[in-house]
């Protein structure tokens, strides 16, 4: 089944055109790889994606539903179901770690008095657990390492459990150990939860090969290649051979 | 011929300018108030649905008042001792020194304290209301409450306009408080009235109409400074240019205003009333 559809999407800022008749398909229970050089609109498809940004012209269908006709009702529905790691963390600075991990969890719940911190601090915990950041619970966003600070934003997003997550890169500028331990965290939770659909904006080719189920290059905001990894890695296009080689740059 | 056609295009010219600048600038008018019409009644809607900020509006009440605190005092005590100062220079003349008090009282109650209560706090909190929204924005904060379901005028902008709208009355009451012992001050230990005489007058002349007057004057303040610091952060461009240039339109609206609103107010109490 498919998850979501963009047909003919365009999209221009001022005079720049950034996305042009843009199509393309995401799977659900996929982890799909959406990739392209810097300003290519990765950040841009995926911002429409979940509402932020609407196109010019074109289509945006979410299960086979008209996205950009949803009520403001049904897209808060639809945003209590998804999870974003935005590409500079995004986590509010005058909140704790906790606070940060817990806030969704808190602003969804019927509860009259939030506040209330224990009901919440288990669930915490095991997510801290999972990105590997026990005991940081009472830091600040400011005094962590950028990585840390993407796991944290990472933890932010899994917390409710969300049925469809989307990254935008979240390991550019990441050293290689911690862009593998974010890795990892995107791959056992795809493991864990085997019908969550996955988006992932990156730069990284490699990871996109190794990890995912479908890959979406675009290229002069239209979309250059889509298909499964073996396809990309067997084509014979040179531009795609030379994003491969890393001569893209 | 190039000598009379230079002038007279260097003239088309500055006009052409001139008109764009201008169309340029009501544009921009036309569409911050559309954007405040469309803005004030999220706020309302808001202000009537769940969630009920409660905790976050405790918070901004505690960064409100609290960080004013000082600066209304001090601020307060000096205008009430300078004007009283004038004010007992003046009527000295007649002999009059022992009316320091209700004057300076009054003028304290029915124009002093709201307006210069607003100034202080659109100067030290609305700035950095302002300043505080546009940086989340600039980083994306704003971006992921919206995708989290959470939405920013319920989050960001209730609890900051009730904060604004329950504390800031608090704070003229404060500076009345301590502007009056700033007169005090000087009319007993420049001009020798008798402390009693002091009292007497000024309560005499400051009667509930004034106090209300001033409460009623304060609410709309705290409205006004709440309400617009937060519209030019949400309004504002992202980036360090963008955190300056909303900053400094968000307090100079604010001033502006208060002022247009305390005029309105004063006239609608003098006149109509
Ligand atoms: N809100 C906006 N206003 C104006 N221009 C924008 C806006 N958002 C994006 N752009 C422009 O659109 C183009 C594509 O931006 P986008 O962020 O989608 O690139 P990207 O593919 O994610 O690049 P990167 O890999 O560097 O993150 C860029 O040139 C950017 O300047
Ligand atoms: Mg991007």
């Amino acid at each position: 089944m498919i998850a979501f559809q963009f047909k003919n999407v365009s999209k221009s800022f001022q005079n720049l055109s950034v996305l042009k008749d843009l199509s393309f398909r995401i799977a659900k229970g996929e982890l799909s790889y959406i990739i392209g050089r810097s300003g290519e609109g990765k950040s841009v498809s995926l911002r429409m994606m979940v509402g932020l940004l609407r196109p010019d012209s074109g289509e945006i269908l979410f299960e086979g539903d008209d996205f950009l006709q949803f009520s403001s009702k049904e897209l808060t529905k639809f945003r209590k179901s998804v999870g974003v790691l935005f590409q500079h963390s995004a986590l509010f600075d005058s909140l704790s770690v906790f606070d940060n991990i817990v806030f969704p969890k808190k602003e969804h719940s019927q509860r009259l008095w939030k506040t209330d911190a224990r009901w919440l601090r288990a669930e915490a915990e095991n997510i801290l657990e999972i990105i590997g950041l026990k005991g940081t619970m009472d830091s600040m966003p400011q005094d962590l390492s950028v990585g840390e600070r993407h796991r944290v934003a990472l933890g932010r997003a899994l917390i409710t459990k969300p049925a469809i997550l989307f990254y935008d890169e979240p390991t550019t500028g990441l050293d290689p150990i911690y862009a593998k331990k974010i890795d990892e965290l995107i791959i056992q939770t795809k493991e864990k939860d085997p019908n969550l659909t996955a988006v992932v904006v990156s730069h990284d080719i490699h990871a996109a090969m190794r990890y995912g189920d479908h890959i979406i290059m675009l290229k002069n905001g239209s979309t250059y290649f889509q298909g499964a990894p073996d396809e990309f890695q067997n084509s014979t296009d040179t531009y795609i051979k030379q994003f491969l080689g890393g001569h893209w740059f | 011929m190039p000598s009379t056609a230079t002038p007279s295009l260097s003239l088309v010219r500055s006009v052409t300018k001139l008109a764009n600048s201008c169309y340029l600038r009501c544009h921009s008018l036309v569409s911050h108030i559309g954007g405040f019409i469309v803005y004030s009644s999220e706020i309302f809607y808001h202000a009537l649905h769940k969630p009920l900020r409660v905790y976050e509006t405790i918070q901004q009440m505690e960064f409100v008042g609290y960080q004013s605190m000082m600066i209304i005092s001090v601020a307060a005590y000096f205008t009430g001792a300078v004007f009283s100062l004038q004010v007992g220079e003046v009527i000295s003349i007649f002999d009059a020194q022992s009316l320091i008090g209700a004057i300076t009282c009054d003028a304290l109650a029915n124009a002093l304290a709201p307006i210069i209560t607003g100034f202080l706090v659109a100067g030290r909190i609305g700035s950095s209301m302002t300043a505080e929204i546009v940086s989340m924005k600039s980083k994306e904060q704003i971006d992921a409450l919206k995708v989290m379901g959470v939405h920013p005028i319920s989050y960001l902008v209730i609890p900051r306009v009730f904060a604004c709208l329950f504390t800031v009355p608090c704070l003229t009451v404060f500076f009345f408080l301590f502007g009056s012992i700033g007169a005090f001050t000087v009319s007993t230990f420049v001009f020798f009235v008798d402390a009693g005489l002091f009292l007497e007058y000024a309560i005499l002349k400051v009667n509930w109409d004034d106090i209300s007057l001033m409460l009623g004057k304060s609410l709309v303040v705290g409205w006004t400074v709440g309400t617009l610091s937060c519209y030019f952060g949400l309004r504002a461009k992202t980036g360090n240019h963008g955190i300056g240039q909303a900053t400094v339109l968000s307090v100079a609206t604010t001033f502006i205003m208060i002022m247009i609103l305390d005029s309105l107010i004063t006239f609608i109490e003098t006149i109509i009333l």
